[in-house]
């Protein structure tokens, strides 16, 4: 079994992701069988792992191909909108399970659209790690409800993380970098690691060079913007 | 889209653009001004202190809130969006407005000030609703969702009431246990949750009650020539009014099918049980179901005519009975002609089917056959 060819799985950057698809979500995340996806982890090993890494359009998924070998424990899902670049990253990840016979065996994709449908797959609080890796490829003033990072999806996102849970945020596009501090520094369940705390982090270098979207900054000799920020718990008093 | 509101003494009725009010003595008629011809009430509402009604307009967009008795006009604004349902906070100083594009608004009647936004689903919503002690905000969507938001913090999302298959349309706290919600939705099912940990209690499914096949396929086949594909006979309106401390009493009307089912929902050792009561034959869908007290409301729009059932409770013994008639908007020139339920197509509360998973698969299995 070889891996994927890209040539056959481009699609152009961006999906509509206020239409109606027709993706397949469980009512509740309870009714969903995560064996299919992680069948050795779920189904020899650890009956209730649950996912704990999210990767939100992820791409051709090599964010999830570098960390699966350095979180062996954790259980790692990418999710794409795009039908055949989701289906590229599941043909990646079969092809890489069976070269490399118990590996790879944490890491999955899942083909929905994840400003819609988190609560359906995910619990409260259930995720520790999220991430945004060069999102919105079409970044537009107009489109503020469409962007994968706004005042109002933040509250979902903060509802399935984790409280200290991580979201890791990168781009090349200084505008959209600034606009996504913005709202996550107003909002009152995040605040940003500070460059300094962020040193001891593993997972940081990895961002720059391990997704295709970061290798193409590079040979473009662009800028890379990153920003990292905490789930915290609800400051709100009543009194 | 509800078109009849009953408190003590009063049955309010939005027909077009027009209110009879009637305190069961005289109708007041109220004309709300749009310079739309095609425009119409879409929700109206009486507070629970019987001080205001308000309306919300489709086209134009208007949120009027008048004073009752006087039925002079106090507030009058105009929404960003058009919206589905408005509600008053449990204080009667606030109104929340659901709207189609997914924000929750709040209107403090207080002021002429624009609304705020509370929080945004990415789907049209259908309903909104403040818990008795204000400390959270619940929401239903065309995408099945409840969303329990604290309150004021709404950024902060408590829970989600999941397991609805189509939208969720209706909702009210059970009356007489109101740490419960119940829900109503496409997918033909009432369902009580406890709201603050998101749990479903019970479930009553409409069509075991209704068990007629052929409606439910005739509907299947007009509805997939519009690319929908549904599996049950949707809910379309809800009521529920408290009996007693241990037992409430459900009203429901499913699409295309001529009986009101009528449910009692009841309290026993710490576990929900209901039973169907009765299934009250009537000349077609009505317009708007609600319950007060111990009475029934049924408005046919065509006719402008309001059923009045009662309740009656005779020791464990619930049964209902046609108590008066009345006929609303009775200088009206259009009753009997008047069809506005075309307007506002059940079809829109569904997501149309977009399948283009199924031709990519395809076409990669004849690349792959090729090799």
């Amino acid at each position: 079994m070889a891996l994927p060819q890209k040539k056959y799985y481009r699609q152009r950057a961006h999906s509509n992701p206020i239409a109606d698809h027709c993706f397949e979500y469980p009512a509740h995340p309870d009714d969903y069988n995560w064996s299919t996806l992680f069948p050795k982890t779920i189904e020899q090993e650890q009956k209730n792992k649950q996912v704990e890494f999210l990767d939100v359009g992820c791409g051709y998924g090599g964010l999830l191909v570098t960390l699966s070998p350095l979180f062996p424990n954790n259980l790692m899902l990418g999710l794409e909108i795009r039908v055949k670049v989701s289906d590229y990253v599941n043909d990646r990840i079969q092809a890489l399970r069976y070269q490399h016979p118990d590996q790879f065996q944490n890491i999955a994709v899942l083909r929905t659209n994840a400003m819609k449908y988190l609560p359906n797959f995910f619990h409260k609080g259930q995720l520790k790690k999220m991430f945004f890796l060069y999102p919105d490829p079409h970044f537009k003033k107009a489109k503020h409800k469409w962007r994968i990072i706004n005042k109002w999806l933040l509250s979902e996102y903060a509802y399935v993380l984790a409280e200290e849970g991580v979201i890791y945020t990168i781009t090349d596009v200084k505008d959209l970098h600034e606009w996504m501090v913005k709202h996550f520094v107003e909002h009152p369940l995040f605040e940003r690691i500070s460059d300094e705390e962020l040193k001891s982090d593993i997972i940081v270098d990895k961002l720059y060079e391990s997704t295709e979207e970061g290798q193409k900054v590079t040979r473009n000799n662009g800028d890379k913007y990153l920003a990292v920020f905490k789930r915290i718990p609800d400051g709100y008093n009543p009194n | 889209m509800t078109s009849i509101a009953v408190n003590k003494n009063i049955i309010a009725i939005a027909r077009h653009l027009h209110i009879d009010c009637y305190d069961y003595s005289n109708h007041k008629i109220i004309d709300v001004e749009s310079q739309d011809a095609n425009d119409s009430i879409s929700d109206i509402v009486i507070a629970s202190n019987c001080e205001y009604i308000a309306i919300i307009t489709s086209t134009s967009k208007q949120l009027i809130i008048y004073n009752w008795p006087t039925v002079t006009t106090k507030r009058k604004y105009v929404l960003p969006r058009s919206a589905s349902k408005i509600r008053f906070s449990p204080q009667n100083d606030h109104i929340f407005v659901a709207d189609k594009t997914g924000d929750v608004l709040k209107y403090d009647i207080s002021k002429e000030s624009d609304g705020i936004k509370l929080l945004g689903h990415l789907s049209l919503l259908l309903n909104v609703l403040q818990t008795s002690d204000s400390k959270f905000i619940i929401s239903s969507d065309r995408d099945e969702k409840i969303r329990v938001s604290c309150y004021p913090n709404t950024y902060n999302i408590h829970t989600y009431c999941l397991g609805h298959t189509e939208f969720v349309n209706h909702l009210e706290f059970l009356p007489h246990d109101n740490k419960y919600l119940t829900s109503t939705s496409g997918d033909g099912t009432i369902r009580c949750w406890d709201y603050v940990t998101g749990k479903m209690h019970h479930s009553i499914d409409t069509f075991l009650d209704i068990n007629d096949e052929t409606l439910k396929s005739d509907f299947a086949k007009v509805m997939i020539e519009e690319g929908i594909e549904v599996k049950s006979l949707p809910i379309v309106h809800y009521a529920i009014t408290k009996i007693d401390e241990s037992c409430s009493i459900l009203a429901i009307a499913v699409y295309n099918f001529n009986k009101i089912l009528v449910y009692s929902l009841n309290s026993d050792n710490k576990s929900l049980k209901h039973r169907l009561l009765e299934k009250i034959d009537v000349e077609q869908l009505p317009s708007s179901l609600a319950l007060y007290g111990s009475s029934l409301f049924v408005y046919f729009d065509v006719r402008g005519i309001v059923l009045i059932y009662t309740i009656k409770y005779e020791n464990t013994n619930i049964s209902l009975e046609l108590d008066k008639t009345v006929q609303m908007f009775v200088n009206d020139q259009s009753n009997g002609i008047l069809n506005l339920e075309n307007k506002h197509p059940i079809k829109l509360l569904y997501k149309r089917k977009f399948d283009n998973v199924q031709e990519y698969q395809e076409r990669k299995k004849q690349r792959l056959g090729k090799v």
